[in-house]
């Protein structure tokens, strides 16, 4: 048989197989995509949007580390906001409604034309394992492709089944076919199998919305774009609109939860808290009488509309009973069934943190297969696993950032050290030091990490130094002009509705006052340099939250102490002293590379991090001694 | 890497007590800095100590630097690092032994620099430095476990699990607040309503409220771990004597004699169930002539004065005295004064002959304690009104919640500051979200008190139970 040789194999079309794929071919490995339905590739089988507060800042620190993610959206939107703008910086998050089919289309042509990579329509059924090192992946056709690493990104198609009231069968997504053989092939390895579930709105027909009565949300008149290296846009042909269950809906919901499989015992996985379906939002919240649904156009050349806030697995007829009880939706045609599927998940804590498995080396997991939901969410990781491959089979240190650096990092280390119990989704107070890890300083953060790996261009590069240093002369600058309480200087102020000055005092300083904003001030600073927007923005950012800024640079540090306090390689944690018997098997299953994330192990207490490190610093002398000798 | 300060760190490294000699040692990257700042040869000159060779001796004088003023004769020892205990530099002082020497020698070298080193510290920084054996790290390790497995036998212990109760409510009200202002940010099309400003500002006002009676209660702490001042009255030949040498000898931890001012009263310290006494026993009002005198008087109030806790003890066996009727005008001006009071009538064991009636109208009290002290018989029951008094009354207010240890006050002035920062970020009118910075800042110290956040703080703790007598 003929044996075909790759260097990473990447396992799935989805947003994480498509972010692997790239960024190993882009940093020049040799790689295989392999997907059951290339046409499927990058499809968005749940919302028609990406971004929002956690995922958006995500979707950018992809794009500073070279992902696709980004840019990809921006070729796809059709309507763009910035959500959270009445809070401060770290709060505004880019959500974009998306072109599914384009979004599929652009993804398809940008994996086609990519150097290093070859695109494989295929049902992976074996996974070729000798000796704890993946060796390669086996396929339907009974054809073996051969590579030291693989990236498994098979989304919710292990072993997933699908649920409208009482109707089940097997599937990967509605129409595709379950990786049955593959999930076999999984669990034979040792890994442990998890299982998870998740639902999706029905889409209808949008000849048949009353809109009139519904409230718009108008695309942003400002140019915006999720990418670093595209101009912004404005975008006016869609608009999102927002209606409300009500109490009628309640009542049909309710007559029918007993044929709902997520409520009435069929499905016994944990389900996500975080976007419930609506049955369950109307059993654990009877005190609300309504819930907001918004109607999100599913791209330009369809009459499909998603309903966010829909969430269901109701029975069909119960499906279209209940909306036709919502104002502007009473007499909706359902052109897709919402639905839930259940899915085998491999549980994260089994991985390191480059998203290599710890039993097989070589195999990386990534995506819904981690326990994670949310398209953002799988991307990252698989930008993540592509890059880790590539640095394995080089023999480089593999990319782990901290939390204090991405969200790329919270997520990743939330994963690995605390597993899941429920799909995971990213949001911002999952983040200590959110202040710093703005989506708008994403480039400022992790673009060096980009261009180091080779997935950055060096003209990007250079423009980002430049960028960087025009921030910096700006802010010294502004901290030099000195702004005296003129008569113009006050008028100016008390028009802002702010104090007047009594004395003298620089620019920067008087920018910290929350009235204020840069541009507003233009007047009183003649000598003001002509600058981008994007570099006025981090100089108005940084200059007037820098009391704040420094705090949480204050708690990073701390922060960084422990983490930078490291844990030696294969410690036997049953014969270390004085640690409690739980804390030895987490420490074992989890095997932490610092005593800030072993801190973080769930059921560790402080007294096991107190004696692991009292033992650390034990071996540490007597290694040291026996160097000595 | 290091958890630990490198601060200069000093103590009275000698048991307290009336020996000939106490040493006060000094550690750390200072050390020989701050010594040389109060160490003088004979003829009161400046010395450089750095030229000193290690693990050498010096004769010279301890000053106050400020005035120059002599504060002790000295044998100095300089000890370089790292062939030392702690692997730091050290420096001792042998002073003649006292402890209000002694104790000025180390308020001086405080005042230049040095930091009161926590108990067990000095072990702490030898382990760190790594020069105490591995026997020993793992007899640190036994101490950790040792910890959680010890029962809450001591009030003290008592008093621990009431401040961890008090600081997890309100790190729940923090975290509350925390929770209403991040679920509509994170999830801003689901309809969650946002906490209202106003509504943050009178939540978080009300915890800093409860931080800083908190803080408050750090005086408290420190009368526990000092003892509490308990001063012994009564006539002569009530008893009073003996009532101290029975308590004396009852507790079976006498910490340490200490020195009277005069010759009338007598001092000691000493353990009743996990809290410190320290015990003062008053002569009696009358002269060797029968007369009471006004300078007596004087003496007794001057006691009274600085008391936290007044034993007034009274004769079964004779009627009320001109002597008591002095006794008892003292105690009600001292009740008024909100003075902790326990009524105690000795010699139950002989005829009764004391007004009883009487004597609780004067003092508006409905019961004593009542006690032989030749026979023995209520002894026990006082010393429980004795603990009882400290928890229930008014020497240790606040629920029993206190602090009592430094870096408890510093943890929660830590938190105190976050939540002041939140009121000032609600004044300036930032962003909620910003709020949340201090928030959770002011959360991690509050978490600090109770172990729940890893830091040098747990260390410091095992070390500091891990008390090698250093």
């Amino acid at each position: 048989m003929k044996h075909y040789q790759y260097d990473v194999i990447v396992v799935g079309g989805g947003h994480a197989g498509c972010e692997a794929a790239l960024a190993a071919s882009r940093m020049g490995a040799k790689t295989l995509l392999i997907t059951s339905n290339i046409d499927n590739i990058a499809l968005m089988p749940c919302n028609p949007s990406i971004g929002g507060p956690g995922k958006g800042h995500v979707a950018r620190e992809i794009d500073a580390l070279g992902g696709e993610m980004a840019k990809n959206a921006d070729k796809a939107t059709i309507h763009i906001r910035m959500l959270n703008t009445s809070k401060g910086p770290a709060m505004w998050a880019l959500r974009a409604q998306i072109d599914k089919k384009l979004y599929t289309q652009e993804m398809i042509h940008t994996l086609q034309i990519q150097e290093n990579l070859d695109l494989k329509q295929e049902m992976v059924t074996k996974l070729i394992v000798n000796n704890f090192q993946v060796k390669g992946v086996m396929v339907k056709s009974g054809l073996e492709f051969s590579s030291p690493t693989v990236i498994l990104t098979p989304g919710t198609f292990l072993n997933g089944l699908i649920y409208i009231g009482k109707t089940i069968y097997s599937a990967g997504r509605a129409g595709e076919i379950a990786s049955i053989d593959l999930a076999e092939s999984l669990k034979s390895l040792g890994l442990k199998v998890g299982r998870l579930n998740t639902s999706t709105p029905p889409r209808i027909d949008r000849r048949t919305v009353d809109f009139s009565q519904m409230e718009e949300q108008k695309s942003a008149d400002l140019p915006l774009a999720f990418s670093f290296e595209n101009e912004g846009k404005i975008y006016n042909n869609f608009s999102v609109f927002m209606t409300r269950t009500n109490q009628k809906t309640h009542k049909v919901i309710q007559n029918n939860i007993n044929r709902v499989p997520l409520l009435n015992g069929t499905i016994q996985s944990a389900a996500i808290r975080y976007c419930p379906s609506v049955e369950d939002k109307i059993i654990r919240f009877p005190e609300k009488n309504s819930h907001q649904i918004f109607l999100e156009p599913e791209g330009y050349n369809t009459e499909e509309i998603y309903l966010q806030g829909f969430f269901t697995s109701l029975p069909a007829d119960a499906q279209q009973e209940a909306l036709h009880t919502i104002k502007g939706l009473e007499k909706c045609k359902i052109i897709r069934y919402g639905y839930a599927i259940e899915y085998d998940i491999i549980y994260p804590n089994q991985l390191k943190y480059s998203l290599e498995t710890k039993i097989i080396k070589g195999l990386f997991l990534a995506g819904q297969i981690n326990g994670t939901s949310g398209y953002e969410e799988a991307a990252e990781q698989g930008l993540i696993a592509g890059i880790n491959a590539v640095q394995l089979i080089s023999g480089k240190e593999p990319l782990i950032l901290d939390r204090s650096e991405a969200y790329i990092a919270v997520e990743i280390d939330d994963l690995v050290t605390k597993s899941v119990t429920e799909p995971y989704r990213l949001r911002t107070g999952l983040a200590e030091y959110r202040l710093l890890l703005r989506q708008d300083n994403a480039d400022l953060r992790l673009t060096p990490y980009g261009y180091k790996l080779g997935l950055i261009s060096e003209q990007r590069y250079q423009k980002f130094l430049k960028k960087k240093e025009l921030i910096e002369k700006e802010k010294e600058r502004l901290r030099e002009v000195i702004i005296r309480p003129t008569e113009e200087v006050n008028h100016l102020l008390s028009k802002l509705h702010t104090t007047p000055l009594s004395e003298a005092t620089n620019l920067a300083t008087l920018l910290t006052r929350p009235e204020i904003t840069y541009s507003q001030t233009s007047s009183i600073d003649p000598n003001r340099p002509k600058l981008p927007t994007e570099v006025t923005e981090q100089v108005e950012i940084q200059i007037k939250y820098a009391g704040y800024i420094k705090r949480q640079e204050i708690q990073v540090k701390k922060f960084k102490k422990l983490e930078n306090y490291k844990i030696p390689k294969g410690i036997d944690y049953f014969k270390l002293h004085g640690i409690s018997h739980e804390g030895k098997e987490r420490f074992s299953e989890i095997q932490p590379i610092s005593l800030g994330q072993a801190k973080r192990i769930p059921g560790i207490t402080p007294s096991d991090i107190t004696a692991l490190m009292i033992n650390i610093e034990k071996m540490k002398r007597t290694t040291k001694r026996i160097a000595r000798h | 890497m290091k958890f630990w300060e490198n601060d200069t760190i000093a103590a009275i490294s000698t048991p307290i007590g009336e020996s000939g000699i106490g040493i006060v040692r000094l550690s750390g990257s200072k050390a020989i800095g701050i010594a040389q700042k109060i160490f003088r040869d004979k003829r009161l000159k400046k010395m450089n100590l750095e030229e000193f060779p290690t693990h050498t001796a010096r004769y010279g004088l301890i000053v106050d630097p400020n005035n120059e003023e002599i504060i002790d004769e000295t044998i100095l020892i300089l000890m370089k690092k790292p062939k030392t205990y702690t692997r730091e530099d050290i420096v001792e002082f042998n002073c003649h032994g006292g402890i209000l020497l002694l104790r000025k020698v180390l308020d001086t070298l405080i005042n230049c620099g040095a930091r009161i080193a926590e108990p067990g510290e000095f072990t702490k920084r030898a382990f760190l430095n790594g020069r105490i054996d591995l026997s020993q790290a793992e007899a640190v390790i036994d101490l950790i476990q040792a910890k959680t497995e010890r029962s809450l036998k001591s009030s003290l212990a008592q008093l621990e699990g009431n401040l961890k109760i008090k600081v997890n409510n309100l790190r729940d009200k923090l975290v509350e607040i925390l929770a209403e202002i991040e679920a509509p940010m994170d999830f801003p099309d689901q309809d969650i309503k946002e906490l209202n400003i106003i509504e943050i500002q009178r939540r978080v006002k009300k915890i800093l409220k409860e931080v800083t009676m908190l803080l408050n209660t750090l005086d408290y702490g420190k009368i526990l771990r000092e003892g509490i001042n308990t001063v012994i009255i009564g006539k002569a030949n009530v008893g009073k004597s003996s009532l101290f040498n029975t308590l004396l000898k009852e507790s079976r931890a006498i910490v340490t004699p200490l020195p009277g001012t005069t010759r009338d009263t007598i001092e000691e310290l000493i353990n009743i169930k996990g809290i410190a006494f320290r015990i003062i026993d008053t002569a009696g009002l009358k002269n060797p002539e029968n007369v009471i005198e006004e300078i007596s008087l004087k003496r007794m109030r001057k006691f009274l004065d600085k008391a936290d806790l007044i034993l007034a003890m009274f004769d079964v066996n004779t009627p009320l005295s001109e002597e008591d009727m002095e006794i008892i005008q003292e105690i009600n001006k001292s009740r008024e004064r909100n003075k902790k009071i326990i009524i105690i009538e000795n010699k139950i064991d002989l005829k009764e002959r004391i007004e009883r009636q009487k004597l609780f109208e004067l003092l508006n009290i409905k019961e004593s304690v009542k006690i032989s002290l030749k026979n023995h018989v209520g002894v026990e029951q006082l010393e429980e009104e004795l603990v009882n008094t400290v928890f229930k009354g008014t020497i240790i207010p606040n629920n029993g919640v206190i602090i009592n240890n430094i870096r408890q006050a510093d943890a929660l002035k830590r938190t105190k500051k976050g939540l002041e920062y939140v009121l000032d970020g609600i004044k300036k009118k930032i962003p909620y979200d910003l709020l949340t910075i201090d928030l959770k800042d002011s959360l991690d110290s509050l978490g600090e008190i109770i172990g729940e956040s890893v830091n040098e703080e747990i260390i410091d703790n095992i070390f500091s139970r891990f008390c090698i007598g250093k």
